[in-house]
């Protein structure tokens, strides 16, 4: 084994598996307090990335873009809500509590995904792009050599898990949206305005994956349906961490990138995929509920 | 719910519509004969696929991939290995039927969420193995020069019309097949599964053995599908069995014809598939209608076009009698 490689490996494993966490974070929350399995979670990531692209071709600063960005995939966020989930759970054939529940909103979660993602396909195109790099240059140690981009993605995922837990534990909304998690019924009963809820829930997990969209898209190539990946991937993630655990999101993002990394690294890089989704199957085999997940509520 | 409906009436019923289409189909020219051909290849899939998603209750997202490995193991069998199309197509079914079971037994210890995400994974796992084993499927390239269905020498018809034939004989089998399986024990026990599968367990309704059955019959016959599109196609690549592409298809044609119906989905496929190849519309704006015509009958009419035209008949029928209005209720409450 070429072990003498392998901090650099590490190094690499935890920058990307930060991006998968920052999705993953997001998808967990949306999913955890709203109960909505978001297959467009990844065209908030994609747009993030597009927007990101567009606002810096006009001569934008990348990180003006970025926060123009996040603001613009939040508002398409909160009309996602309101045009594709709200209607199908307000449905009379919405059955919220039988064996079946979720499949329509699983269903109108991937049209609402291929929706967005063949509009950006009509507006930017199939062609891949890449985002010119805010910063270039990087730190070298004996061990690893790491790159500012790469250092700032790991940042930036230490900053938003502390932002999101002191919105959930220190201010009066994190406790509401707490409150849904655990009990949609008995919160509404307790006076949580759910439309409050909804828009903060939908607010963190866009921004989220905006964030990640244009970071990972300073780095790779992006194109229209490059959130279907990473989209995925956080499934994996959320199943393994725990499906609305967010810790278990956090740690499960890492794992899965340093996971990758070690395979395309020691193994082939045909493989990545298929190991990301072999770990799944052990996993959801093995331990159901996921790694981090409390008792599984039989729904 | 057809269950008012005979067994030998349906039959009867399918036949007649078989026989009218293939007639039709014999007047078209090669184009819309391969519209015709392409369209009935997805009614296969849609019906097919709808034994799991509207009759059982479970979304399968690996669907995709096992129509994919029936088209390769068709291919594999007749290019490399001398097997007639005759005897490939049956052996195909048989191959995605035995792996179908095996992703059947994995996923099963789920459900829900967790399901759907798992036979996704599963997806793309398969297509990610049609581009690794490329000595055998030819990877990105895709697979060329399989051998088309071989043609009996008494019926002159052309290749093409053929092809469409085919595909129409198929959807004929697999419409009495699935008619067969829902109103079996089996089928019987995957709507209990689908209402209140707690309830059925407790009721000693065999559970695992009955959506195991489903699973494997849909996975049967998209192995079959999977077989003649490589034959008629002579050509085929893993971007045709994408999980977003045809798996999402899939759910896509099952939902707008109508979930838990057998003739919805062939309506499904017909509007979604074969109008879009006839109407020659570029395939981003097709995707794109695909998903807004998805959310449009998530939202507004959940059971599909099935339940409208159900509706609409029903509506028909009573239309000489006098909608009766809240006026009795009215008076009864404020009485």
């Amino acid at each position: 084994m070429m072990l003498e490689l392998l901090p650099q490996q590490l190094a690499n494993g935890l920058a990307l598996g930060s991006t998968y966490a920052l999705v993953a974070l997001g998808l967990t929350l949306i999913f955890g307090v709203l109960l909505i399995p978001n297959f467009a979670h990844g065209e908030f990531y994609m747009l993030g990335a597009f927007v990101t692209y567009a606002l810096v071709a006009t001569g934008l600063n990348f990180w003006l873009a970025m926060a123009t960005a996040v603001v613009l995939v939040v508002l398409i966020g909160w009309i996602v809500d309101r045009v594709v989930f709200q209607p199908v759970a307000a449905a009379p054939g919405h059955d919220s509590g039988g064996h079946g529940s979720g499949l329509s909103l699983m269903i109108s979660a991937l049209a609402g995904s291929i929706i967005l993602q063949q509009l950006a396909t009509i507006i930017w195109g199939t062609e891949a792009r890449t985002i010119p790099a805010p910063m270039t240059g990087m730190v070298r140690t004996s061990l690893f050599t790491i790159t500012y981009l790469q250092i700032t993605i790991i940042a930036t995922l230490a900053v938003a898990w502390t932002a999101v837990w002191l919105v959930l534990h220190r201010s009066r909304l994190g406790l509401a949206i707490r409150a849904t998690s655990q009990n949609r019924d008995a919160a509404l009963l307790m006076g949580i305005s759910m439309t409050r809820v909804r828009l903060a829930t939908f607010a963190i997990g866009a921004a989220l994956g905006a964030v990640a969209g244009a970071l990972l898209g300073a780095t790779f190539p992006i194109y229209p349906s490059m959130g279907v990946n990473p989209v995925l991937k956080a499934f994996v993630v959320l199943v393994i961490g725990g499906i609305g655990s967010l810790p278990g999101a956090i740690v499960g993002g890492l794992v899965l990138g340093m996971v990758e990394v070690m395979v395309a690294g020691y193994g082939s890089s045909q493989f990545q995929d298929i190991g990301t989704f072999l770990i799944l199957v052990a996993v959801l085999l093995i331990r159901p509920q996921g790694l981090f997940g409390r008792a599984q509520v039989e729904r | 719910m057809t269950g008012s409906n005979s067994f030998p009436r349906t039959v009867i019923a399918a036949s007649a519509v078989f026989i009218a289409s293939c007639a039709v189909a014999l007047q078209l020219n090669d184009y819309y004969l391969y519209v015709v051909t392409i369209g009935a290849i997805f009614a296969v899939l849609a019906v097919s696929f709808d034994v799991l998603l509207g009759y059982t209750g479970y979304l399968s997202l690996a669907h995709g991939a096992l129509y994919g490995l029936g088209a390769y193991s068709c291919a594999v069998l007749t290019a490399n290995h001398g097997f007639g199309f005759w005897t490939a197509l049956p052996i195909a079914g048989l191959i995605t039927g035995a792996v179908g079971a095996i992703v059947a037994l994995l996923s099963f210890r789920t459900r829900g969420l967790y399901f759907a995400v798992l036979t996704l994974g599963i997806g793309l796992i398969g297509h990610q193995l049609f581009l690794v084993f490329d000595e055998v499927t030819g990877g990105v390239g895709g697979f060329v020069g399989i051998p088309g269905p071989e043609q009996p020498d008494w019926l002159r018809v052309s290749p093409t019309a053929y092809s469409a034939l085919l595909a129409l004989g198929l959807l004929w089998v697999t419409f009495v097949a699935a008619a067969a399986f829902v109103r079996s024990k089996l089928g019987a026990a995957c709507l209990a599964i689908r209402e209140d599968i707690t309830l059925a367990r407790a009721l000693g309704i065999r559970v695992a053995g009955a959506r195991l059955a489903a699973f494997t019959f849909s996975a049967v016959f998209a192995g079959l599908a999977g077989a003649l599109f490589a034959s008629m196609s002579n050509f085929i690549a893993p971007e045709s069995f994408t999980v977003l592409g045809t798996g999402f298809q899939l759910v896509a044609l099952v939902v707008v014809g109508g979930m838990g119906t057998l003739w919805g989905p062939i309506v499904g496929a017909i509007l979604l598939t074969a109008l879009p190849e006839a109407l020659r519309v570029a395939a981003t704006y097709s995707l794109l209608a695909y998903g807004v015509l998805l959310l449009v009958f998530v939202i507004f009419a959940p059971k599909g076009i099935a339940s409208l035209l159900k509706a609409a008949l029903k509506s028909f029928r009573k239309a000489p009698r006098p909608a009766p209005d809240a006026t009795p209720l009215r008076r009864e409450v404020t009485s």
